[in-house]
């Protein structure tokens, strides 16, 4: 059968190099096609994308955003030491007017234009809480402006903080608007009204942005980076331009098509899926290496059939190579409930799909239409400082098999206990560095102003009847006394009860329909009512906000509210309840689902190609324990470092399977060729350490390179996510050169 | 011979047109006495509200005014609104009565900026004041048949400025457009305006909210003039009556 499969590989090899220029004006074709497609590529940095569009909460919480004028709130927080003094209040004042000018903003609120309802002595009163057209301008004024904000739970904490040196300025931003453009007008204006104190930007939108940014500036800065390591790492392999160029042409070739395929089929880059291109240097570039490697190794003097008998030698291995590691990625397609994950999973399978086929096909090509004098002296310098190293370490192993195997197990003990402390973290603020401005201000909203995370009920049936008001308002108190991140809450429940009270009969929903229904009339022109009623008036929201962002926190609150609405049903209400913390939560779950299953989808992948390939169930299950350990390991160090499971380290796991199993394969394959010749275990074993070894210490080491530069990412998921992939491409390199060949000395000798 | 006609008709179009030539106050001034000319007025006034998505509601209501400054507006549909009333004083004291409360209340000043029952007209705008004396106007433009005048608030208000546009045959104020402070048209009015006897009335008001698409379109019918409409009308002993 092996004949057999040899003769195919010839075949094909020569079919290959028969096909070489067709090949290469192919791939210089569809190369200026994806060039002109990728040109136009998008981002797309709202969280809330990362769950499917047909999810619950995801759903109800665009539906919202679409029926209630926009659920995107940019907050402008204007810091000071105080503020309260006349000069301030205008600033906020013409911000807050400025802001509304602005196309797509649907509605601002501040200090200066919150809506009140004033009861007194003599009358009633609704309307602003200053008069944007008489400012406050005495202390006196300012003083009596202050009294009220802090007599008022409404205001109090919400608009300003307690402690006066913060306010808080809220856009809602219309939805299906250039939310960019918004975005950079609302900082345009704010800047030109030069405040006199800090001014932050928080919420969902300015976030999105500046992830944008980030995104955009990862990809201009760290792709260079990353091409100047792997190409460093390649001269001083190869010692020859031709080693260089062959393989970053073939990776750049592969991101371009990834990038243009993606575009194309209207797929933006997501904060993972931004990785993809720096991934596909990192693990694409071998192909080409192995490849050329082959060539260099065949002393054949024929050029021709030098070619020929490398590409059919070297296109077996490549393929398992490329296949294990695309089958990490294609893990997440099946295991991961969150679309970022599995586009991401689908494109870097493609991505890598493609950088194989280029490998096995353009680059010989390449090489045969090119006629160079090959003059690769092949180093011989490098493989003894492979062997200063591998020498010492296999005579170890050899040594002391119990000892290294039981190393191992302690690591993975204590990597099993690091596993418990794991974090998890999912929201979009966390993605940045402490020291942001946007985290700092993310942390004065959640500490001072009442947070930024939208949370919404909806309530369905007839708006104006005392029992559906009633209701609400009920439900925005146990929002107010039970839930410790819920200081804003705002409904019509909210503007009746206080017209009510500005009638003289109390902050409480009239228990008459009449008086209801003509009270509407006082506040139906209001600004504020599109957000908070349809027009049928068949339906109103609560809108509130949550401060704060832990993921225990929020699923707290989203199970309390579970419980909340379950005891309490009307039978002609129905509630309905999301929002981020709603959605943060699902993504929560969801990471962990996705965690588990793609890791066991990519272990039973991995079980079932390596056991064919090696034909034996039991080495496949062998060549897998290191990794498994691996890991392990890993997550033990993201719980004692606490590098929490987010989007990005989820990924971790699969793709140190998909990458790692490699070293293993290489370790048993060539112990079992060894054993065939030599039928001497242990010279199997350490000629396997010492020919494998060279090879994974180099491949650990140029991944491990690349991956490491995601350190230097804004984005702190991404920065994780390289720590741990070269951190796992170390410990899996080592695991596979000494607990693999310990485990196969142990095994065999029990019998 | 041709020169002399020239002349005389430079002369005759410049001796006409510096007879036309009115201050931007004056002219706004006789736009004023055209619309308040009589002592009081009685009328049904039929409101509908015209939402962005073109849903439209209806309401109507009885509107009474004495002089430039006392004014009472009771609904009387639908019937939920039925009674409820405003009454407008003198030096802006306004009133509201609410039927299912059985009192009144008063509402103070500020609200003035609001947006009046459900329409797209203020308090402020429904006032009905005089323009000249709460704006400095200039001349912006003027063709054949009308003016356009730029009316600069007084006093702050809602407003940056407002364009007026006023016929000039009989100074009937025919438009107006109302920009905000970012010099953004946020607001059109257009006016219909009919004559019973000897008096002008507004018969059709419409007003557009440009940011909101939302229009509010008034309607007057059974006109009445000069009733002798007593000082009890405009009482707040009367509303709660």
């Amino acid at each position: 059968m092996r004949e057999k499969l040899s003769q195919g590989m010839l075949k094909l090899a020569e079919l290959i190099l028969k096909l070489k220029i067709p090949i290469v004006i192919f791939v210089v074709l569809l190369t200026v096609f994806f060039t002109y497609k990728a040109k136009d590529f998008g981002i797309d940095s709202d969280i809330s994308s990362s769950l499917p569009d047909s999810d619950y909460d995801t759903k109800l919480y665009k539906e919202i955003g679409d029926k209630y004028e926009g659920n995107s709130a940019a907050m402008i927080i204007f810091e000071t030491d105080n503020i309260f003094k006349p000069e301030v209040i205008k600033q906020i004042a013409q911000i807050t007017d400025s802001a509304s000018y602005i196309a797509g903003v649907s509605y601002v609120t501040s200090i200066t234009n919150i809506i009140d309802i004033k009861s007194s002595e003599w009358g009633t009163e609704i309307g602003k809480l200053v008069d944007s057209y008489d400012l406050p301008d005495t202390q006196l004024e300012i003083n009596s402006l202050r009294n009220r904000i802090f007599e008022k739970e409404m205001y109090r904490g919400v608009i300003v903080t307690e402690d006066s040196t913060a306010a808080v300025i809220v856009a809602t931003l219309m939805p299906d608007t250039d939310q960019d453009s918004i975005i950079e007008q609302m900082k345009l204006k704010v800047n030109a009204i030069k405040p006199d104190g800090k001014i932050y930007y928080s919420g969902i939108p300015f976030m999105m942005k500046d992830v944008q940014s980030i995104i955009l500036r990862d990809l201009v800065t760290l792709l260079p980076i990353t091409a100047i390591i792997i190409i460093l790492i390649l001269f001083l392999g190869f010692r020859s331009w031709r080693g260089v160029i062959l393989p970053v042409l073939t990776v750049m070739i592969s991101i371009i098509w990834t990038i243009g395929l993606m575009t194309w089929l209207g797929v933006k880059l997501t904060l993972i899926s931004d990785a993809i291109p720096i991934i596909l240097f990192a693990l694409g570039s071998a192909y080409s290496i192995h490849v050329l490697n082959r060539i260099n190794q065949t002393a054949d003097k024929d050029r021709v059939k030098a070619l020929v008998q490398s590409i059919a030698y070297i296109i077996i291995p490549i393929f398992l190579a490329f296949i294990t590691t695309a089958m990490g990625f294609v893990s997440f397609i099946f295991g991961s409930y969150l679309t970022m994950i599995k586009e991401f999973g689908i494109f870097t399978a493609v991505g890598i799909t493609i950088a194989f086929l280029l490998s096995v096909t353009f680059t010989p090509s390449l090489i045969a239409l090119v006629k160079s004098n090959k003059n690769d002296n092949t180093k011989t310098e490098k493989n003894q400082i492979a062997s200063k190293f591998l020498k010492p370490l296999s005579e170890k192993v050899m040594l002391h098999p119990k000892r290294i195997v039981m190393a191992w197990i302690i690591l993975a003990v204590v990597g099993a206990v690091g596993t418990i402390f794991i974090e998890r973290k999912v929201d979009i603020v966390s993605y940045f560095k402490k020291t942001s401005d946007t985290r700092i201000a993310q942390n004065l909203a959640d500490a001072k102003l009442g947070g930024s995370s939208p949370i919404y009920f909806l309530f369905r049936g007839d708006v104006q009847s005392p029992e559906f008001l009633q209701f609400m308002k009920q439900t925005q108190d146990y929002l107010k006394q039970n839930c410790e991140y819920v200081e804003y809450t705002m409904s019509v429940a909210d503007l009746v009860a206080q017209m009510n009270e500005a009638m003289g009969e109390g902050n409480k929903i009239p228990e008459e329909r009449d008086k209801i229904e003509q009270l509407w009339m006082l506040i139906e022109s209001e600004d504020i009512m599109p957000q908070l009623v349809n027009y049928d008036l068949t339906e109103a929201i609560i809108q509130g906000r949550f401060a704060s962002l832990d993921s225990r926190d929020t699923r707290e609150f989203v199970e309390d509210i579970k419980v909340y609405l379950a005891e309490n049903q009307h039978d002609n209400i129905k509630v309905e309840f999301t929002g981020m913390p709603s959605i943060y939560n699902k993504i929560d779950t969801s990471l962990i689902n996705s965690q588990f299953s793609s890791l066991v989808l990519a272990v039973f992948f991995m079980l079932l190609i390596v056991s064919l390939t090696l034909w034996s169930f039991k080495d496949g299950l062998l060549s897998l324990i290191p990794l498994l350990l691996t890991i392990l390991i890993s997550f033990g160090f993201m719980g004692f470092t606490g590098i929490p499971l987010d989007i990005a380290t989820v990924l971790v796991a699969s793709v140190t399977l998909g990458v790692g199993i490699d070293y293993a394969i290489h370790i048993v394959s060539h112990y079992r060729n060894y054993l065939d010749e030599t039928k001497d275990i242990k010279t199997a074993v350490s000629q396997s350490i010492l020919v494998s070894g060279n090879a994974i210490f180099i491949n650990v080491l140029a991944v491990a390179f690349g991956f490491l530069v995601f350190l230097l990412s804004n984005l702190v998921p991404l920065g994780h996510f390289g720590l741990l992939m070269a951190l796992s491409m170390i410990v899996s390199g080592l695991a596979a050169v000494t607990l693999l060949p310990a485990l196969i000395i142990l095994l065999n000798k029990k019998k | 011979m041709k020169t002399k006609i020239l002349i005389l008709t430079v002369l005759f179009f410049g001796v006409f047109s510096m007879t036309k030539a009115q201050t931007a106050s004056e002219i706004l001034d006789k736009a004023d006495n055209v619309i308040t000319t009589s002592d009081d007025i009685t009328q049904n006034v039929e409101i509908t509200l015209i939402d962005k998505n073109k849903n439209q509601q209806t309401r109507t209501a009885v509107l009474m005014q004495k002089g430039e400054d006392k004014r009472l507006f009771e609904f009387t549909s639908p019937s939920s609104y039925e009674g409820v009333s405003f009454l407008s004083l003198p030096d802006d004291v306004m009133y509201l009565y609410m039927p299912s409360y059985g009192k009144e209340r008063r509402i103070a000043s500020s609200v003035k900026n609001q947006k009046f029952a459900g329409t797209d007209m203020s308090y402020d705008d429904m006032a009905a004041k005089s323009y000249n004396d709460n704006y400095t106007p200039t001349i912006k433009s003027s063709d054949a048949t009308s003016w356009v005048l730029e009316l600069i608030p007084k006093t702050a208000g809602e407003y940056s400025k407002v364009l007026l546009t006023i016929r000039k045959i009989d100074y009937i104020p025919l438009k107006a457009e109302f920009f905000d402070k970012a010099n953004n048209k946020i607001k059109v009015s257009e006016f219909e305006f009919a004559k019973q006897g000897n008096f002008w009335y507004v018969k059709t008001l419409t007003v557009k909210d440009l940011k909101t698409n939302h229009t509010t379109i008034m309607k007057s019918s059974d006109v009445k003039f000069n009733q002798g409409l007593s000082d009890d009308i405009f009482t707040v002993r009367n509303l709660t009556m």
